[in-house]
């Protein structure tokens, strides 16, 4: 976006006419003395494929002092507004713009993308055990849950061999050091590996630990989503009520939507026109 | 004041003819809203500042279809009044 002047319009018109610049500039200045002419006589001015510049009052209004917390009166003002013209803006220019827009905002929300990606992938792997409570729901589907099981375990025994591996790699390694170095000096050196060793299998079975648990709490996730699905779908439904013996429409109101301003509302959409008597069993469609 | 009353003051301000300043207005106007649209700002000293503006999509209610009805989102040209406007017409 670039702030231009009315320089660059005169330059821009002098380009496209051919006129000369004392005549442009002289014809923008007398532009815009007309409009401020106008305004303080008439306080309209239109003008063929512009737009109308109006003379609007704003009222004197009270506002608080933020310093002293004082109240003050802001004087009411005239101000200039513009309205301009319904074709003030080609197609094809409206939508490059929003094209622009949208490929802003894609820009933006790029790197939240990725990350959602990543979060799906997680719940993903994690399916296995909300897909067994699914399951469970059917009654057909015992066998598909024990061999659903029998995964899980076999996935759980994947993970403690991968547990029991990696301890052992690591303690050999303090070990050979151990046997090699017989001095004292070295001594404190194999405390301090045989400590960071220690260390590094803590943060592995931690970081293990922490992957189970956001992988349960993104389990929830998917079982949320259809419950929020499922309003929408009911929303465009049309809501029909059944007359019965002593009802009245701004009883039914009132237990449909909590008010009795509904009535006028239910008797144009049923084109009811004695709303005093209806008879019993008709089916009403709600507002 | 229409655009009738508004041409004739400026022809005589100007000194040249109505018809052909009303041409000459138009290049213009056209001229202003081409940089406008094209998302610049333009100020005009001692008058204001012609903005693009964005209007947000919105959802109307059409009471005889009893639809809702999108409007899409579309631009359009905003303007602001400059300090020295405002003093000129209280």
């Amino acid at each position: 976006m670039e702030k231009l002047t009315i320089q660059n319009i005169v330059d821009a018109f002098v380009a496209q006419t051919g006129a000369s610049k004392k005549v442009a500039e002289g014809l923008g200045r007398a532009f815009f003395d007309v409009i401020i002419e106008g305004l303080k006589e008439d306080g309209v001015v239109k003008i063929n494929g512009l737009g109308t510049f109006k003379l609007v009052n704003v009222a004197p209004r009270e506002s608080v002092n933020v310093n002293n917390g004082e109240r003050i009166v802001i004087e009411g003002y005239k101000k200039v507004t513009f309205a301009p013209i319904d074709s003030v803006a080609d197609v094809s220019e409206v939508t490059a713009v929003v094209q622009k827009k949208a490929k802003k905002d894609a820009a933006k929300t790029k790197k939240p993308a990725e990350k959602k990606e990543t979060k799906k992938t997680v719940v993903e792997d994690s399916g296995q055990f909300g897909g067994i409570d699914s399951l469970i729901a059917t009654p057909e589907s015992a066998k598909v849950v024990k061999k659903a099981a029998e995964k899980v375990e076999k996935a759980a025994e994947k993970v403690t061999p991968a547990k029991q591996a990696e301890k052992p790699v690591e303690t050999p390694k303090a070990e050979t050091v151990k046997k090699e170095d017989g001095n004292k000096n070295n001594g404190k050196l194999v405390k301090a590996l045989l400590c960071i060793a220690a260390v590094a299998i803590c943060i592995l079975l931690a970081v293990k630990f922490c992957g189970g648990r956001s992988g349960e709490s993104e389990e929830a996730a998917p079982v949320e989503k259809p419950v929020v699905e499922q309003p929408k779908d009911t929303v465009p439904e049309q809501k029909t009520y059944v007359l019965q013996r002593g009802d009245f429409l701004a009883k039914i109101s009132r237990e449909v939507y909590g008010t009795a301003d509904s009535v006028n509302a239910i008797i144009r959409l049923n084109k009811i026109t004695n709303p005093d008597s209806i008879e019993v069993g008709t089916v009403l469609l709600m507002p | 004041m229409n655009n009738r009353t508004f041409i004739d003051r400026m022809a005589k301000k100007l000194g040249s003819d109505a018809d052909e300043l009303q041409q000459q207005v138009d290049v213009f106007v056209q001229a202003l809203l081409s940089q406008v649209n094209a998302g610049n700002s333009v100020t005009i000293k001692n008058f204001g500042v012609f903005e693009q503006k964005m209007k947000a999509e919105r959802k109307i209610y059409n009471p005889t279809t009893k639809s809702f009805n999108v409007i899409p989102a579309k631009q359009t040209v905003g303007f602001k009044m400059g300090a020295a406007l405002k003093e000129k017409v209280q």
